[in-house]
């Protein structure tokens, strides 16, 4: 016989007014509430509890529960509420959401980039407590990398030169709050002292143009097209040694595109498109013989990559991006490595893969980079995927006789994939991911693949772990649009041979 | 698995429904404890070993504090190696780094070499609710040592016990004696299921209507660097951290008690509106009541409670809200916050009844309390003491002198922000709470809550995913 509960406090008072042909009726409600939508999509679309059984990547187990609760969250039911009440707080409320911070005049801004500014910065320790993710506390800041970068380039003879673009915030923040002064991190001043390098800081041009003409879009991210160019100028100001004689002419085209900002809210359809005028540059601008090497992310690309940008809705590059500019400026062809949020480790490392005479080579690096990457405290890195990493250098050269790979076909096992970022948690519409693949004879083929396009996972980013596809490879630098995407790398050693990129998997 | 989350609304509640209301009543129990392995392993399926092992060793203990003829000798041992076992399984995954850098503190403040806290340690991941459980475990050896209860029929009827899904891993603390009798039999009755749905749907509404917003702000203001938090953004802040924690860990609670209602459970309340308090010790009667009632009963009585000297109960009292404050995370905040509680509590006792503190208007005693609540809630959520000492820098008028004070500002105090404050401040401060709500079930309550929970869901599609608060201790 068991005892009754010892403690008096716990008495259950509640009492019962409603009939059980009510509770019945109630609890049916609830069910139906409860059973209909997963009913509905897995017996109408697709199956998608299966996800939870079926580890096609080979993930971790745990990675693989998160990544199947991710595909079910990810369900089409969740679409219309979502843009029905975003559309209601930003109508009523002027409310944005976990990305998109909505300004005023229309102007729009990412919440990470306003939270960069306002957070703890590069200089005081991060507020890391016993809850935090023990990972985030192996976490440094960008000072070590960098430092390193700067001194692995000096050992090289290459200057180097680190071009953090104010943000949005930071050149509107009349937009926001009431202030009329830029603001910046109050910790940038002595961070960008303590880095001991040659830092240009484009804020001081950028106020000056505010006086003339728009300086950022006001749905996007990103600057406008004149802001570009005056950047390129200032840059190109700063690297005068290094001028050339090539001519260059300009095309004017006009384009206008839905922002970035208004994207991540989901409400495109109450936007109108922005409408920008691009100064197009016609002549060779890009040469991978360049002594001159930029790096950069989406600040580069935007007005250059249609995947982010300003296309004419085919996927051809448009040249009129940042680099295109530069080299006009320069009166050179300039070489380039820019990949959309990547430039704090991603553009390193691809240098870094290189083979050492080809590093060698240059003669100056243009780091251009987006100021909050420098500013956001480990967790908002984590979240906003900014790592700092140190490069791992070839130590092969490569003789000017050897040739380029070119296209192959072949049929390999998939052995291992990155894991990539969650397409509706990233500002980028496009990414690829890092694929290791072995054929029957034993060859072993880095290949990237596309993981997502238009924040959509498209089929090249669902192959599976150990079975065996045709795939059509061809060297990674021939395909542009690829070349700028954001990225995920395989982990484990620094990997230095060919990487080649494959649009169809069969 | 978190109840606000798609896999457990759509796919693993429906499925426990069904899967325990098919079984025969004698499979009721093992299915009930398969479920809830999954659901815990569904975090990581290696700390299901964990709560395996704890299970194991307090059901070995209790077979031999109740072993027919034990001397007492024998069972106090056995009450003993539970306590120890339990306690010492929580030291290591949550105290361990905390205790290594400690002790190399106190070396090297007497002169001598630091000691380097092992990697390892530090890399140590806390399992999910291994407070919540470990106390439960242990509830059941004191409490069959105690004679409060007979000891569980079966190793099954008691590993249901300890892993019940619904207040594993965020409580209320569901002591053995509670559930004692329920585990041998338990009504389901349909009046009693559509009390718990409506209970978890209440739930529910009030964690994607109130705590997530008030998530928000307090995440926004405790992120501020140096100089960006002015005084009144800092006030903001802590309040809506007051806000979110209550209405977070309350409306866990409500779930949990609403799912218990649906297995036909009944499970102790938590919380009776806190904030109403006109005191500390009156806080501690409605803030996490399991807990306190937990440490009331298992460690301030058998210190002596206030049976011994003044002295000594100021001491058992401090005594028991530093541990208290130790049982929420290895920091020196968290002791920070026992303490002032504790400090409180003394201070209350010591002032007496027919004091002038005692004798204060209502509203005046109820924001005092609030105040002291607020002040120590900065401990409790900042990181670390250098954040809390920011913080409560800026509440006291030492910050914001940053330029990007109004820009944090701006970015806290929008419309839909102060809003849904408003109506968490109204529903902290004047409005009943879900169980008050819920004393009587009505068709209008009934419905009523089910169509909150249709709202939440279309909220949460479009907040995303927030876990809760308490799952970090």
């Amino acid at each position: 016989m068991a005892m009754k509960n010892p403690y008096e406090d716990e008495k259950d008072l509640s009492e019962i007014r409603v009939s059980p042909t009510i509770c019945w009726a109630g609890i049916i409600f609830f069910l139906l509430v409860c059973c209909v939508p997963p009913i509905f999509r897995n017996f109408t679309a697709e199956k998608t509890a299966a996800v939870i059984f079926k580890n096609k990547s080979k993930l971790p187990f745990t990675q693989h529960l998160r990544a199947a609760e991710k595909t079910i969250e990810d369900a089409p039911f969740t679409i219309p509420p979502r843009k029905a009440l975003q559309k209601l707080a930003t109508s009523i409320l002027q409310e944005g959401n976990s990305k998109t911070i909505i300004g005023k005049g229309g102007f729009l801004f990412l919440r990470p980039g306003v939270e960069a500014l306002t957070g703890t910065g590069p200089i005081q320790p991060p507020p890391l407590g016993p809850a935090s993710d023990p990972s985030l506390k192996k976490a440094h800041g960008p000072a070590p990398a960098i430092k390193q970068f700067a001194a692995d380039l000096k050992e090289r003879g290459i200057r180097l030169l680190l071009v953090p673009i104010p943000i949005k915030p930071t050149i509107y923040p009349e937009k926001i709050a009431d202030l009329t002064a830029p603001l910046t991190h109050p910790d940038a001043a002595a961070f960008y002292a303590d880095l001991d390098i040659e830092i240009l800081d484009l804020t001081d041009a950028f106020i000056a143009a505010k006086n003339h003409r728009q300086v950022y879009l006001k749905q996007d991210t990103h600057w406008t097209p004149e802001t570009m160019q005056v950047a390129a100028k200032v840059v190109a100001a700063e690297l005068a040694e290094f001028k050339g004689d090539t001519e260059y002419t300009l095309t004017s085209v006009k384009r206008s595109h839905i922002g970035d900002l208004v994207k991540k809210l989901e409400i495109e359809e109450h936007f109108k498109e922005e409408e920008v005028t691009l100064q197009v540059v016609s002549g060779k601008t890009r040469d991978t013989k360049s002594p001159i090497l930029l790096l950069g992310d989406s600040f580069v690309n935007i007005f250059g990559d249609p995947a982010i940008g300003f296309g004419d809705g085919s996927e051809d590059r448009i040249n009129a991006g940042f680099a295109e500019h530069l080299a006009a400026a320069l009166k050179r062809p300039i070489d380039v490595i820019a990949k959309n949020g990547d430039a704090s480790t991603g553009v390193r490392q691809d240098f870094g893969k290189r083979p050492d005479n080809e590093v060698r080579a240059k003669k100056a690096v243009i780091w251009l980079i987006a100021a909050r990457d420098l500013f956001y405290p480990p967790k908002l890195a984590a979240e906003n995927n900014v790592s700092w990493s140190n490069v791992s250098w070839s130590s092969h050269s490569k003789e000017e006789t050897q040739e380029t790979p070119g296209i192959l076909t072949i049929e390999a096992t998939l052995k291992r994939a990155a894991a990539y970022a969650d397409p509706s948690q990233v500002v980028y519409p496009s990414s690829t991911y890092e694929t290791e693949w072995e054929t029957s004879e034993g060859e072993v083929y880095r290949v990237k693949l596309w993981a997502f396009k238009k924040s959509k996972r498209v089929p090249t980013g669902k192959l599976e772990i150990g079975k065996t596809y045709r795939l059509k490879l061809v060297p990674e630098e021939t395909v542009p649009a690829a070349a700028s995407a954001q990225s995920a790398s395989l982990e484990g050693d620094p990997y230095f041979g060919d990487t080649y990129f494959s649009e169809l998997v069969e | 698995m978190v109840f606000s989350s798609h896999i457990f609304i759509f796919y693993f509640l429906p499925l426990a429904l069904l899967l325990y209301y098919a079984a025969p009543k004698a499979l009721r129990h093992p299915v009930l404890t398969g479920l809830s392995y999954v659901f815990y392993g569904w975090w990581n399926p290696w700390f299901t070993l964990l709560m395996l092992f704890s299970t194991v060793i307090d059901y070995a203990c209790g077979k031999q504090i109740t072993s027919e003829g034990a001397p007492q000798s024998k069972r106090k041992l056995f009450m003993w190696v539970s306590i120890g076992v339990n306690l010492a399984v929580l030291a290591f995954f949550k105290y361990a780094a905390f205790g290594a850098s400690t002790a190399s503190g106190v070396i090297s403040f007497f002169g001598g070499d630091p000691v380097a806290v092992p990697a390892f340690l530090s890399q140590v991941v806390l399992p999910v609710g291994i407070s919540f459980y470990t106390f439960q475990s242990m509830s059941y050896s004191i409490d069959l040592y105690r004679g409060h209860a007979v000891p569980a029929k079966s190793f099954g009827d008691f590993a249901c016990y300890v892993s019940l899904f619904p207040q594993l891993v965020a409580g209320p603390i569901v002591r053995y004696g509670s559930v004692a009798d329920q585990l041998q039999n338990r009504p389901h009755t349909v009046e009693g299921f559509a009390l718990g749905l409506s209970r978890f749907s209440l739930g529910f509404a009030k964690k994607i209507f109130l705590a997530n917003p008030m998530g928000g702000i307090a995440d926004a203001a405790f992120a501020a660097g140096d100089g960006s938090l002015g005084t009144a953004a800092a006030w903001f802040g802590v309040a809506a951290y007051a806000f979110q924690i209550y209405f977070d860990f309350s409306a866990y609670s409500d779930m949990a008690i609403g799912l218990g209602r649906m297995f036909g459970f009944r499970f102790p309340e938590n919380f009776d509106s806190p904030y109403k308090s006109k005191s500390i010790t009156e806080f501690w009667r409605r803030w996490h009541i399991s807990l306190s009632s937990f440490l009331r009963d298992y460690l301030y009585i058998p210190l002596g409670g206030n049976r011994l000297s003044h002295g000594r109960t100021y001491v058992n009292l401090m005594t028991v809200m530093v541990i208290g404050g130790l049982w929420h995370g290895a920091s020196w905040n968290f002791v920070l916050w026992g303490t002032i509680h504790g400090g409180w509590l003394a201070f209350e006792r010591l002032m007496g009844r027919d004091s002038f503190y005692a004798k204060a208007p209502t509203i005046v005693r109820t924001a005092i309390t609030f105040l002291i609540v607020l002040i120590a809630w900065v401990f409790f959520r900042a990181e670390d003491f250098t954040v809390a000492s920011r913080y409560l820098g800026a509440m006291f008028g030492w910050g914001g002198d940053a330029a990007t004070a109004p820009l944090l500002s701006a970015t806290l105090f929008t419309p839909y922000r102060l809003l849904t404050f408003g109506i968490s401040a109204i529903a902290a401060f004047f409005l009943p709470n879900t169980q008050k709500i819920l004393t009587v079930l009505t068709p209008v309550n009934l419905f009523g809550s089910i169509l909150l929970l249709v709202a939440s869901l279309a909220v949460l599609f479009w907040q995303g995913f927030n876990p809760f608060l308490y799952f970090q201790f």
